[in-house]
């Protein structure tokens, strides 16, 4: 039991100041317990969302609308049909789907599933971006060059985050794989290339990246499985 | 699947004003806690929740908005038991009163509960306290509590007479005016975070009978007497006119009507003293405060105001004003007349009373009011056992009622003890 030696009020157990004259008191005989110190837990400021996800949609929804009516009222008035601002407008969208996707699915609490559908949307979109641009141009390197390409780079991040958040790979172990595949990827890509746009010509750049990419990726694979190394490292470039 | 039709309820008389009144980030709530003597597993307080809430149909709801009035519905999600807030009566949005206008709280050995006022009143709010604790201690302990003093059967459905609007039933046919003067506020610095400073006075129920019965009142008028005296004595100190200093007692109409309601049942006497006729000594104010009250808690006087009250709301042009308008001129009415009759509120809660078995297990009961927009401080008063709690919550830095309330308990030769909170 201890008395404020400002206003003499006698204070309950644990109480540590006077709540009137905010002075500290401490007995001296009060036998430290933490169980009967606080009557209220400590601060924890909140965060709260003061904008909602659906007022951020509408201003990003306005902000894209505003130069794609720009673009299309010029060109229908210049052209009199979409011409030029077919581009504008489908890189717009490009831009706006997965934007407005990754606001509009923040709530869902799975970051994995988060991230999975909102580069799905990434992915789709870009390959209705590239058609539509074939299309366009009355180009016929869609479905033997873009639409390939697209779905291996997807199956390639899919699998990287399955490697992450399923299989547990390290960070480490994770980059190799990553550098690996980068390597890869430049080499299919230059294979696409040819396939589709120069039938006949043999490698001539991928090679480089891909030497590159597989020996650095080689090392990192070679310092993962090495513990005594990695170790070493660590204690040199700890941050 | 068929969807589930959902209760609701029209707000009752007095509930009315406060969804009205609320400012952005001042929503009228109040909080009963009980502290066990144990610490409170929050899995089984969720359960003993979930288990009570069916039996109270007009607390575990919410508010909606209709077209000409608020009215309020069944909640579907209702809320988890979480983790005490960093001071009393703290965070809450209006937003969250739209999906569940009441909150569970644990910290510690203490479950409390804070209840927008709109739902019930705080008899209704303990009510329900000791039924959510109940059931939480019979699933805590294997023990079999009787569903006496205020611990409701949550077996049985809940009966009409209890989700009335007593206001409406025992309205009176003579209407009283409304008018009085405005009183004294206490000022000071606002803080600035928004959180209350709360401050526990604890006095001993027998000592103060003993005073109490020595002068023929009751501790409602005794307590509200030395809360005059320490206004008095700010209003004297920092010299700022000679309003009228006046507290705002509620008087529970449960106890003159006999009603079971569990929704706003209370109405409020202001008791004061006008300090232009001179100076006071404490027995001249408490003898005036006892007289007033006993003039005013009459069943003919509060069925007249309960007139007043209901009046006001039958009017056809309110009814059929659109609810934003209406809010409007409602928050108009509260900022010029809501807050000025008087000085602060001291609502004592009584006694509290539970079943024998329950007692083993409960340490106190507390009783916290927020502060009000010009209203910097407020009391809640109840009394457990021998103990009587006095919780002064204020909004300001000074703890000057608080610093004036203990020299008027010193000046009486009233033991207390002191605990409290101090917002960084």
């Amino acid at each position: 039991m201890a008395y404020c030696v400002h206003c003499g009020s006698k204070l309950e157990k644990g109480q540590k100041f006077c709540p009137i004259c905010n002075i500290e008191i401490r007995d001296p005989l009060e036998e430290e317990d933490e169980s009967v110190t606080e009557i209220y837990p400590k601060y924890v400021p909140i965060t709260e969302d003061n904008v909602s996800r659906k007022s951020i949609s509408i201003l990003i929804t306005l902000l894209f609308l505003i130069p794609a009516a720009i673009t299309l009222i010029c060109d229908l008035s210049i052209t009199g049909k979409v011409t030029w601002s077919g581009y504008v407008l489908a890189s717009l969208c490009l831009l706006y789907v997965p934007f407005v996707c990754f606001v509009l699915f923040s709530k869902l609490k799975d970051k994995l599933l988060y991230l999975c559908l909102g580069m799905l949307v990434v992915f789709i979109s870009l390959t209705m971006f590239l058609q539509y641009i074939c299309n366009k141009t009355g180009g016929k390197w869609f479905l033997p060059f873009a639409l390939p390409l697209v779905l291996i780079v997807m199956a390639a991040f899919y699998a990287c985050v399955a490697m992450r958040k399923l299989l547990g790979f390290p960070k480490l172990l994770l980059s190799a794989v990553i550098l690996i595949l980068t390597g890869v990827l430049s080499l299919i890509t230059e294979i696409l290339i040819i396939s589709a746009f120069m039938p006949g010509q043999g490698l001539t750049w991928s090679l480089y990246p891909l030497s590159i990419f597989v020996l650095l990726g080689g090392v990192l694979l070679w310092i993962n499985f090495n513990t005594n190394i990695k170790e070493k490292l660590r204690r040199k470039f700890f941050i | 699947m068929e969807e589930k039709e959902l209760k609701w309820l029209k707000l009752d008389n007095a509930a009315k004003i406060y969804p009205a009144a609320r400012r952005r980030n001042w929503n009228n709530m109040f909080r009963v806690s009980a502290t066990l003597k144990e610490p409170v597993d929050p899995f089984l307080l969720n359960q003993a929740v979930t288990e009570t809430v069916p039996r109270f149909p007009s607390i575990s709801a919410r508010l909606r908005k209709g077209f000409f009035w608020y009215y309020l519905e069944e909640t579907e999600s209702l809320p988890r038991a979480r983790m005490d807030t960093y001071a009393p009566l703290a965070d809450i949005r209006f937003k969250d009163i739209r999906k569940c206008a009441f909150r569970v709280l644990y910290y510690r050995r203490r479950i409390a509960l804070e209840i927008y006022h709109s739902l019930t009143d705080g008899n209704g709010g303990l009510v329900f306290l000791k039924t959510v604790v109940s059931r939480y201690l019979e699933l805590r302990y294997g023990i079999e509590i009787p569903h006496t003093d205020g611990v409701l059967d949550i077996e049985v459905a809940a009966p009409e007479e209890e989700l009335e609007d007593s206001f409406l039933k025992y309205s009176g046919d003579v209407r009283m005016s409304r008018k009085e003067p405005s009183s004294y506020h206490i000022k000071g610095q606002i803080n600035e975070s928004g959180y209350l400073d709360l401050t526990c006075v604890t006095l001993d129920v027998n000592d103060l009978l003993k005073r109490t019965r020595e002068k023929g009142v009751t501790i409602t008028e005794y307590l509200t007497a030395l809360f005059i005296m320490s206004t008095l004595e700010i209003q004297k100190r920092e010299g700022n006119g000679k309003r009228f200093v006046k507290i705002l007692v509620p008087v529970n109409l449960r106890k003159l009507f006999l009603s079971s309601t569990l929704r706003n049942f209370v109405l409020f006497v202001t008791p004061g003293v006008d300090p232009k006729l001179g100076e006071y000594t404490f027995d001249e104010v408490l003898q005036s405060v006892h007289y007033q009250m006993k003039l005013d808690v009459t069943p003919k006087n509060m069925r007249a105001r309960i007139a007043a009250n209901v009046k006001s709301e039958k009017y056809l042009i309110v009814r059929i004003m659109p609810l934003a308008i209406k809010n409007m001129i409602m928050k108009l009415v509260y900022s010029l007349v809501g807050e000025t009759k008087a000085t602060f509120t001291c609502s004592n809660l009584g006694n509290v009373k539970v079943p024998s078995e329950m007692e083993p297990y409960i340490e106190r009961f507390d009783f916290v009011l927020g502060a009000q927009v010009t209203q910097h401080n407020n009391c809640g008063v109840v009394s457990f056992g021998n103990k009587l709690r006095i919780n002064l919550t204020r909004n300001i830095k000074e703890a000057k009622l608080e610093y004036e309330f203990i020299k008027a308990l010193k000046a009486q030769g009233i033991a207390y003890t002191l605990e409290g909170t101090r917002v960084e």
